[in-house]
């Protein structure tokens, strides 16, 4: 699986087996972050199907309200592809609180996929 | 904390970038809180994203315009574009309207993803406003004259 380097934001995927994990570092502020991260996450779906993901973003620095459609596009995927998934962020970053709370209310509607501040 | 900064710029993505660093930046020096300074840097960002892909340069404002100011008790985040009469404009007061008469403005959020969860391909996330005020915690309100749509978030400590 490939890692996502495009502009400011980094996604790095690692793992072998049944586990894999998954970082995102930098910033997501482009003008249709969807355009370019759908296909990427679209593209990781296959090989992910049935393992255990976690979804690091605790060094996300910023991300643009764009960026959000694209993350629940994924997580649903992840949802339907049935990959067991844990979300991180960092519960100490005020923006990362307020920004990733709201996911980890929607995200109760998801069986495979749980929210959880670290 | 006392600070203040008046800039004009072009509607071009680029100049997010530069205007929101240069605002969280004069903020720390200041002496606010990271959280402040990043839940401020969301609010720059939004606004001027929205004013970038929904305003218009007209004769009556020609660029678009971003009014910082940080007191003791409050920052405040002005940005103007020009305008038309569309479905942009009309979107616009629909959501303000929303956010207004709404005492939660969470459960506005909220509401929001749950549509993006049933439905993530459709275009425009149309979340930036709901995120100010959510997210954010600033008060928002608007102006529309003359041609030129004027948003303003305010934040009380």
């Amino acid at each position: 699986m490939d890692n996502f380097k495009v502009e400011d934001l980094e996604i790095k995927i690692s793992g072998t087996g049944s586990d894999f994990q998954m970082k995102w570092s930098g910033r997501s502020e482009s003008r249709n972050p969807g355009e370019i991260l759908n296909p990427y996450l679209d593209g990781l779906m296959k090989s992910l199907s049935g393992k255990k993901l976690t979804v690091d973003y605790c060094s996300l620095e910023y991300m643009n309200s764009s960026t959000v459609p694209p993350i629940i596009r994924f997580v649903k995927n992840c949802d339907t592809n049935n990959i067991e998934t844990t979300i991180n962020y960092k519960k100490d970053s005020e923006w990362q609180s307020a920004s990733f709370k709201p996911l980890q209310t929607v995200c109760t509607l998801l069986k495979k996929v749980k929210v959880i501040g670290i | 904390m006392k600070a203040r900064i008046q800039v004009e710029v072009s509607p071009v993505w680029g100049v997010i970038n530069e205007t929101k660093s240069k605002i969280k930046g004069l903020m720390l020096e200041d002496g606010a809180s990271q959280g402040m300074a990043d839940f401020t840097e969301i609010v720059v960002s939004e606004l001027l994203e929205n004013a970038i892909k929904y305003g218009y340069e007209n004769n009556f404002l020609p660029y678009v315009s971003v009014k910082f100011d940080l007191t003791d008790t409050s920052v405040t985040v002005k940005v103007s574009n020009g305008i038309r009469e569309d479905d942009n404009l009309d979107g616009f007061k629909k959501i303000m309207q929303k956010i207004e008469t709404t005492e939660n403005k969470e459960s506005l959020y909220i509401e929001r993803l749950m549509e993006i969860m049933e439905n993530p391909d459709a275009k425009g996330s149309q979340f930036g406003l709901y995120r100010i005020v959510s997210e954010c915690g600033f008060n928002l309100s608007f102006t529309a004259e003359n041609h030129v749509l004027e948003v303003i978030a305010i934040r009380n400590f």
